[in-house]
């Protein structure tokens, strides 16, 4: 795995296509403190090659050089807020105004009205402080 | 396919209560009551144990996704 900064994010996906990696496998959006992309590259039958960066702003995108991501940044870009330069996301997948729904700090609006059955505690205790499942705000 | 991710299944007798498997499940299927009681096995010690006794235990598995938490 070969961690890349955004802003080297499509010179790297460019240098290592170079190098053969050019069988597109898989994009895929991951959260831990922030987006990230991970690409997976493909060179014969089994080297493989994973491309990792944080999207936390605008990053390139890389449809020109793999036309096959195009679906990929698409639901990344919806469900991440993520924002790719030179590809047009205009929402497809979501309705308009739905935020991104894959991010944590996102509410999931069917949860917010549905009490969360792991509130209660084991035996009936009394909380010591409210735990949140994902998808639910303070 | 030549996997399976197994059933999910209550085993009563060793269930502690302890909510873990209601507070990952992501589709949020399962519902737990228990309350606190003294063990019957400690009972007549000096200081008997409180354990966690299982009151009700639902999985609705229209929403089960089989996940294997």
């Amino acid at each position: 795995m070969q961690r890349v900064e955004p802003a080297d994010w499509r010179a790297c996906v460019v240098a290592s296509m170079g190098d053969g990696y050019a069988q597109f496998v898989t994009l895929m959006g991951v959260e831990f403190d922030g987006p990230e992309l991970w690409l997976r590259l493909r060179r014969g039958d089994t080297d493989e090659l994973v491309l990792t960066t944080t999207a936390a702003g605008a990053i390139d995108s890389i449809i020109d050089l793999l036309p096959q991501a195009a679906w990929y940044e698409r639901e990344i870009a919806e469900m991440f807020g993520v924002d790719f330069r030179g590809h047009d996301t205009a929402p497809l997948l979501l309705a308009a105004g739905s935020g991104a729904p894959m991010r944590r700090d996102a509410a999931l609006d069917a949860r917010q009205t549905t009490a969360w059955p792991g509130e209660k505690e084991p035996g009936g205790a009394v909380a010591r402080r409210r735990q949140l499942p994902p998808g639910v705000l303070p | 396919m030549t996997t399976t991710r197994g059933v999910l299944e209550l085993d009563p007798g060793k269930c502690t209560s302890c909510m873990l498997c209601v507070r990952e499940c992501p589709t949020w299927c399962m519902s737990l009551d228990s309350h606190q009681d003294v063990d019957p096995q400690t009972a007549a010690l000096p200081r008997p144990r409180i354990v966690n006794v299982l009151d009700d235990f639902r999985i609705d598995f229209a929403r089960c996704m089989n996940c294997g938490i």
